[in-house]
Parts: C-alpha cells; structure tokens; sequence
C-alpha cells in the first residue's frame, strides 16, 4: 500500500512519464516525416553521382582552360626568345656602327640586292629597332605574369574541385 | 578521336580512311600557310629591292648569287628581279590554288564525319 505521499510521488512521476511519452512521440514523427522528406536512398546515390558527373564535368572544363593557358604561356615565351635573340644581334650592330667613321660605306641587304645606305640613318633605324624590340619585351613579359597568374588560380581550383571529387567518391564508398 | 557523350558508332574501314585522309590534308595545309608566308615575304622583298634600285644612284649593284655577292650592272640586275618576282608570284598563285582545293576537301569530310559521328568526333583545332 502506498503512503499519500508515495501516492503523490507515484502519480507526479506518471504525469512526467506521459509528458516525456508525448514528447518523444511527437519527436519520433517529426524524425519519420523528416525521413519520409528525403528521397530514398538510391535516388539519393543518382544525386550523387549526378553531382559527381557535373563536378567530372567543371574539372575536365577548367583542365581545357588550363591547357590553353598553358600553350599560350609556351607561345609567349618562344616569343620573347625570338626578341631576345634580336635585340642581341642588333644592339651588336650598334656597337660596330659606333665605331664606324663618318665617310665609310654601309650597305643593307634588300631581297637579294645591296643597297647603300647613309651611316646616320643606318644608326637611326637600328636604334629604332631596338626601342621597338624592348618595348615589344616588357609588354611580353607583362602578359606572361599575366598568363601565369591566371594559370595559378586555375590550378588552384582544379586542386579544390579535385579534393571535393574525392571527398564525394568517399562518401559514396562509405554509403 | 574525342569520346563523347554520344553513344558508341562503329568505325568502319572507310570511315578510318576518311580520317587518316583529313589528317594528312590538315597537316598540307600547315605546310601550305607556312610555303605561302615565305612567298609572301620574298615578294615583299623583290619589290622593296626594286624601288630601292631605282632610287640609287650606282651603276654597278652587289647582287647575290647564292652564297656571294657579285658586282652586277643595274640593268642587268632589274630585270633579273623581275624574272624572280615572276616565278615566285606564279607559285605564290600555285599555293594559293592548292590551299583552297585542300581546304575544299577537307570540309567535304568534316560534313561526311560529323553526320556520322556527330559530337563523338572532334575535328576542329584548339
């Protein structure tokens, strides 16, 4: 026999009981409805590997670009050797003019024919060639930090997408 | 040949012939742009060395032969220019010529490729 205090302890701690009974009801339906949400299981692996083929898909892009940039950084370079080569050879040139007196004969090749030409503009045209040939350089060079800066950040993303690839294909694994 | 998402078409032999064929026409063309550029330019420079010869004063030109260089009457060495301006226009034409039946034929095959293979085939340059 109970004691009217047990009795009021027995029947307060029923009262809990069904509340907390109520509750984890209510949070068990709310956790079925939340399940009955999400798609089943094999379409979420379709998801998935949707997802999987789409991100194939960016990375294969952004590999495309990458190699594009990659050639155009090549033809950049066989550029700025050629103009190196010849700001050399001319700046040569310039040297022996300089040492050329006023009265001596210079000739230049047109096609297969030499042409005399005056000493004074023989050294102007050189030296104009040369201050093309610069410029032409700097602006190369310019375009190639360019190009290379472009090209880090395309690794750089490639590298991210890759790492996402890889975490999904995990995931997949696992699942 | 690029794969793509299509799905798969059976190369047959001919099939293989057509694109060995428009590979080789491809890397003619190549070789003709290039052929053509350096007609060009020695068209540019026969012309360059005409003008120049009538602004000189000489009566006696260093003329190229091959390797060296010899002293050629101006008469003598425009008409001589002359006969190289012809000779490499005609085969400047003669290029020209070929470049365009090449490229006439190559695009015969991509229409014959591309109805076949559509975009399981990949015959445009980067």
């Amino acid at each position: 026999m109970f004691t009217f205090t047990n009795r009021i302890q027995f029947m307060s701690s029923l009262h809990w009981m069904m509340i907390y009974g109520l509750y984890y009801i209510q949070f068990t339906v709310y956790v079925i409805v939340m399940l009955c949400q999400l798609p089943p299981k094999k379409v979420r692996n379709t998801m998935s590997s949707s997802n999987l083929r789409d991100l194939q898909r960016e990375l294969e892009n952004k590999a495309n670009d990458l190699s594009k940039l990659q050639k155009e950084i090549a033809k950049n370079h066989q550029m700025r050797k050629k103009y190196t080569l010849q700001l050399g050879e001319n700046e040569l040139v310039l040297k022996e003019l300089d040492l050329l007196k006023d009265d001596t004969n210079v000739y230049k090749l047109i096609g297969p024919v030499l042409v005399k030409q005056d000493l004074a503009e023989a050294n102007a045209n050189v030296r104009k060639r040369i201050e093309y040939i610069s410029a032409e350089l700097k602006r190369l060079d310019a375009t190639v930090q360019d190009l290379e800066e472009k090209q880090n950040s395309k690794k750089d993303a490639i590298l991210k997408l890759q790492q996402r690839i890889q975490s999904l294909q995990a995931g997949k694994g696992k699942a | 040949m690029q794969q793509g998402g299509g799905s798969e078409t059976e190369v047959t032999w001919e099939d293989q012939q057509n694109i060995n064929k428009f590979g080789r026409l491809n890397n003619r063309f190549h070789e003709l742009e290039d052929e053509i550029k350096i007609a060009k330019e020695t068209n540019d420079n026969l012309e360059d060395a005409s003008n120049e010869l009538i602004l000189t004063d000489e009566e006696v030109i260093r003329f190229q032969i091959g390797e060296v260089f010899a002293h050629v009457p101006k008469d003598e060495v425009e008409n001589r220019i002359e006969q190289i301006k012809e000779v490499t226009s005609q085969k400047l034409e003669k290029l020209e010529e070929e470049k365009e039946s090449v490229l006439a034929q190559m695009a015969e095959l991509k229409k014959i490729l591309y109805a076949k293979f559509n975009d399981s085939i990949n015959l445009e340059e980067d």
